[in-house]
């Protein structure tokens, strides 16, 4: 019989494009022999599906956290709401909702409280969500005096929230905590791709019924999360609040995880330092697929041309290989930059075409999309990847695969994927990748250099990231999972 | 000594979009994303690792301040008040159009029975109309509001499909209902379908262009229509009820085409899917906005039909158009008109005080800030009512000095309607603040209550004296309608920071 799986994503597969719904994709699309149910946590309910989905995925379940009238799981019978929400009176919300948010809301609020408090908490008011209405509840008076009682005693004197950042805040968590009010169908393995609010299923039905769960993370989500407040408009404490929300979450799922994946050294560096047990870490890198990605040097552009392909937002710092374009002046005029990939942030790709307007680059840069990246591979002389953060970024994998080299900002694990088979740069530092970009495009030794790379990373590729390697690591765990009859976690 | 790292030179540069640091690995976030590896922490600056060089800054870099946040905008309360007076701008085109003419887009020197017609038709049209454009007005701004323009347009436009079936839906049961009990007859009963259907689609046009707050257009197409009122009347020579019908249509196209295509440019500005609800599910979540858009409008011309219906045992048809209760109820639209502009700017100001206070108060004493806002919307209130009466009493004063209204009966029903529309305009805003609360619901007993008084009181009294005693039945409504949702509002207030909270999940 078939190995069940309950796939859980955030803001990636399959609704929303990147390296993470790729990773899936593949998973999904190359163990046919495994039952797939995909549940996704999408921003809104207006994302359509980005992939096609293949006949062993059982059932998709997108979950809108905003964009919604109301917060929680949509029931989409008018009756079977109605009955719900009569159900849910104050009396029910007194005796079996109220004490177990509490017991939530003081996991959040207190650093450093038991991962076992918080999962405690969701799974109570799981099943009361199985019984009551969501919306209801958590829109309640009770529901709201609890959130203020909790915010006056358990935050410091000098993190505690006005009435503004506590509405804020609340409203944040009335739209998280949907999650559980959905039911979740039994499965062999939970298998969430990221250590935030997606893992919760998989603690979920690993208290429930001892579902064995996996977590593989890319990025660090709790790392990203960092850069993400820095850059918003949020006040102090209202970003402490947000840490403290996820930092129990990612805790919690730590800790019921039976198994975390990661993709090198520096990801189970920060997973360590975040509570995961280094005993429960395996890396199991990403991989890509050879026949779809290979070298096609006669396809090659006449114009040396460098290929960066990202999604246009700040983590993938356009802007900062814009600037060292900018930089190198004159010093390479025949070289054209490509840089393919979505407007995520249009507000930052704007930025972006004004750096290009004030270093008067604009017939040096070409923006577009692509729905054949392995065509603009093969046109391709150098790959580029500016990224300020980073997992274990597809687009370099690709690369190496079409014999393409690469330069690349040394975050996250692409120093250990490129093992010196590619040039790195300094993150964020212009001049630094300006200097990078001028080592494998000018003067005379430049094109040698380039072959040699490509040809050392296209080996290197060949026998550790192929998508085969990556989703044969992940049957395996799957099996290995679902052969131990329990696995207990302290 | 190791040199600053990046992010302290950032803060240096560009304090403004400088952030505290929350914790030790936030700032080794930010080193790493500068470039500062464990190789460099190592080699460059002489730790052993960016976390470990980020504990080391950690404690000077948190007492860096950010730039404070930038203020709101301060109220402009004129501003406000213009602008919510603009709603009511084509009333007032078409007002100014009858002085000269003599006529407007509807209304104007018709015979008894006609303007009778007429008149059905006009009232039927918002009554029908009324509760649809409110539940289309609330889910397209949650979806436009929510990014979701996509769905907003689709979402709109499947309102104003909803509206246009149940105009023609109800035109089919209205000549059903004629045909067997024979209310007009055939010509006139044409003639009412015929404005109902016209004017029903203005509404459902014009709602679009009011949602998207662009009440210019609205007040350019009453302009359009008026303007083919005027050719085909005075240049074809037309009958003006007609011309009005083509003016109304014309007006129609003229909203529909504008609203159309600023939909449309939201629709192709971003993509989206279109997520389908259930009907039912529709329908059940824009009750509470179907039922108060069709209470409000019974409230608003409720005593008319009353009037109209009073004493008719000698006249040919069982509804007799009174030109004598109209035109006082018209002048006395002057004030109401005049006040609209308040029920926007103490909406506005009411809010923008709730954001002003809120981050001055302390999770455990909400109570603070429910009474601040309790004295705040106590005082807007209190200010209001007697500026309203007054303003209302010199009107009363300036029709009877001018002789606009001569007799002493449209002067009695001038200056009791004078009285009701204060309030009336305090249940708009109380309204409009509970419907921002999210609180559709709430508005609806007080609603309930005021049509059903205002029916009763006008009923019997109309039937007992004369039909000009249909008036006091509206004033009865509008103090039920004003005091009720003072009541439901002033409620509220006491636990505002709990319904604000709930009102934005």
């Amino acid at each position: 019989m078939a190995i069940s799986v309950l796939m859980t994503t955030e803001g990636t597969y399959p609704y929303l494009p990147g390296g993470v719904s790729v990773w899936c994709n593949q998973l999904v699309q190359r163990l046919k022999d495994v039952q797939f149910h995909v549940f996704a946590i999408v921003p809104s309910p207006k994302h359509p599906l980005r992939f096609e989905l293949p006949p062993n995925v059982a059932s998709c379940t997108p979950f809108p956290l905003w964009g919604t009238n109301l917060p929680g799981v949509q029931e989409s019978r008018v009756s079977t709401y109605y009955r719900r929400a009569l159900r849910t009176t104050g009396m029910a919300i007194e005796q079996h909702f109220l004490s177990h948010f509490v017991l939530l809301v003081r996991s959040i609020l207190v650093p450093n409280a038991p991962p076992t408090d918080l999962a405690k908490a969701m799974l109570a008011l799981h099943r009361y969500f199985a019984e009551y209405d969501y919306a209801t509840t958590m829109q309640s008076e009770q529901a709201w005096s609890a959130f203020l009682d909790g915010c006056s005693q358990w935050l410091p004197e000098d993190g505690k929230l006005n009435l503004e950042e506590a509405t804020a805040c609340m409203r944040w968590l009335l739209r998280y905590l949907g999650i559980l009010s959905v039911p979740y169908p039994a499965v062999d393995v939970v298998h969430s791709s990221i250590a935030g609010l997606a893992g919760v299923p998989g603690v979920l039905a690993r208290l429930e019924r001892g579902t064995p769960y996996v977590l593989t993370e890319h990025g660090i989500y709790f790392r990203e999360l960092y850069l993400s407040l820095a850059q918003s408009g949020f006040s102090v404490n209202c970003r402490r609040f947000l840490l403290g929300l996820n930092e129990a979450i990612v805790r919690m799922n730590y800790h019921y995880a039976d198994l975390v994946t990661t993709l090198g050294d520096f990801n189970r560096a920060w997973q360590v330092r975040l509570g995961a047990h280094p005993s429960k870490i395996v890396t199991v890198p990403n991989g890509v697929d050879p026949a779809k990605f290979f070298p096609q040097v006669e396809r090659r552009s006449p114009q040396l041309t460098v290929l960066t392909l990202a999604r246009v937002y700040p983590l993938k710092g356009i802007d900062v290989l814009l600037r060292a374009v900018g930089l190198l002046h004159d010093r390479i005029p025949q070289v054209k930059f490509r840089i393919l990939g979505e407007v995520a942030d249009e507000a930052y790709y704007q930025r972006c075409k004004a750096i290009v307007a004030k270093n008067g680059i604009e017939s040096r840069i070409e923006w577009g999309e692509t729905s054949d990246p392995a065509g603009a591979l093969a046109e391709a002389h150098l790959f580029c990847l500016p990224s300020i953060s980073e997992g274990m970024p597809y687009s370099v994998l690709e690369a190496m695969l079409s014999g393409c080299p690469v330069v690349a900002t040394d975050v996250g694990n692409v120093a250990s994927v490129l093992s010196g088979k590619g040039v790195l740069a300094r993150p964020n530092d212009p001049v630094d990748l300006a200097r990078a970009l001028l080592q494998v495009l000018e003067g005379p030794q430049a094109a040698q250099l380039r072959d040699r790379l490509a040809s050392e990373a296209l080996e290197r590729a060949r026998t550790h990231f192929t998508a085969d390697v990556c989703a044969g690591n992940f049957r395996n765990i799957y099996e290995e999972l679902t052969s131990c009859q329990s696995i207990r976690i302290a | 000594m190791p040199k600053y790292p990046n992010c302290l030179t950032i803060w240096l540069d560009e304090p403004e979009s400088w952030r505290t640091p929350l914790d030790p690995r936030d700032l080794a976030v930010r080193l790493e994303t500068d470039g500062v590896t464990e190789s460099v922490a190592k080699a460059e600056y002489g730790y052993n690792s960016t976390y470990e060089m980020a504990s080391h800054w950690y404690p000077k870099m948190r007492e860096l301040p950010e730039a404070p946040r930038k203020p709101e905008a301060a109220a402009r309360p004129i501003f406000e008040h213009l602008k919510g007076t603009g709603f009511t701008m084509p009333l007032a085109v078409c007002c100014i159009v009858m002085l000269f003419f003599g006529f407007s887009l509807w209304g104007g020197d018709l015979e008894a029975d006609v303007a009778a017609a007429v008149a059905v038709g006009t009232i039927t049209s918002f009554i029908v109309t009324g509760g649809i454009v409110q539940a289309m007005a609330w889910q397209g701004m949650f979806y436009l509001g929510s990014a979701d323009s996509r769905m907003g347009a689709v979402t709109v436009l499947r309102w104003c499909g909803y509206g246009v079936a149940t105009l023609v839906g109800s035109s089919a049961v209205g000549l059903l209902l004629n045909w067997q009990f024979a209310f007009l007859p055939g010509p006139l009963l044409f003639l009412a379908i015929g404005f109902y259907l016209a004017l029903g689609s203005l509404w459902l046009a014009t709602g679009i262009l009011y949602m998207l707050d662009e009440h210019l257009l609205v007040t350019a197409s009453i302009a359009v229509g008026i303007a083919i009122v005027i050719v085909f009347h005075l240049g074809f020579t037309w009958p003006l009820t007609h011309s009005q019908i083509a003016g109304v249509f014309g007006a129609t196209a003229f909203a529909a085409f504008a609203g159309y295509r600023r939909l449309k440019r939201r629709y192709d500005e971003e993509a989206g899917r279109i997520h389908n609800r259930m009907l039912t599910r529709t329908l059940f979540f824009a009750s509470p906005y179907l039922s108060y858009g069709f209470l409000y409008y019974l409230l608003l011309f409720g005593d008319r039909i009353i009037a109209w219906t009073a004493h008719t045992e000698t006249a040919s048809m069982p509804l007799v158009f009174r030109g004598d209760y109209e035109l006082p109820l018209d002048i006395a639209l002057l004030g109401f008109i005049l006040s609209a502009g308040w029920v926007h700017a103490s909406t506005h100001l009411f809010f923008a005080e709730v954001r002003r206070h809120l981050p001055l108060c302390a999770t455990d004493s909400p109570s603070a800030f429910n009474s601040h806002m309790g004295q705040f919307y106590l005082i807007r209130l209190l200010y209001f009512l007697p500026v309203a009466l007054l303003v209302n009493l010199v009107i009363w004063f300036v029709a009877r000095g001018t002789g606009v209204l001569p007799s002493g009966g449209s002067l009695w029903i001038a200056g009791i309607a004078l009285c009701a529309y204060p309030f009336l305009t305090l249940g708009l805003w109380n309204v409009s603040v509970l419907f921002s609360l999210a609180l559709p619901s709430a508005v609806l007993p007080a609603a309930g209550a005021a049509v059903l008084l205002d029916i009763t009181s006008g009923y019997v009294l109309t039937r007992v004296l004369t039909h000009e005693y249909a008036v006091v039945g509206f004033l009865v409504g509008a103090t039920i309608f004003g005091l009720g949702t003072t009541i439901t509002l002033s409620r509220r207030i006491e636990r505002l920071d709990y319904y604000y909270f709930a009102s934005g999940a």
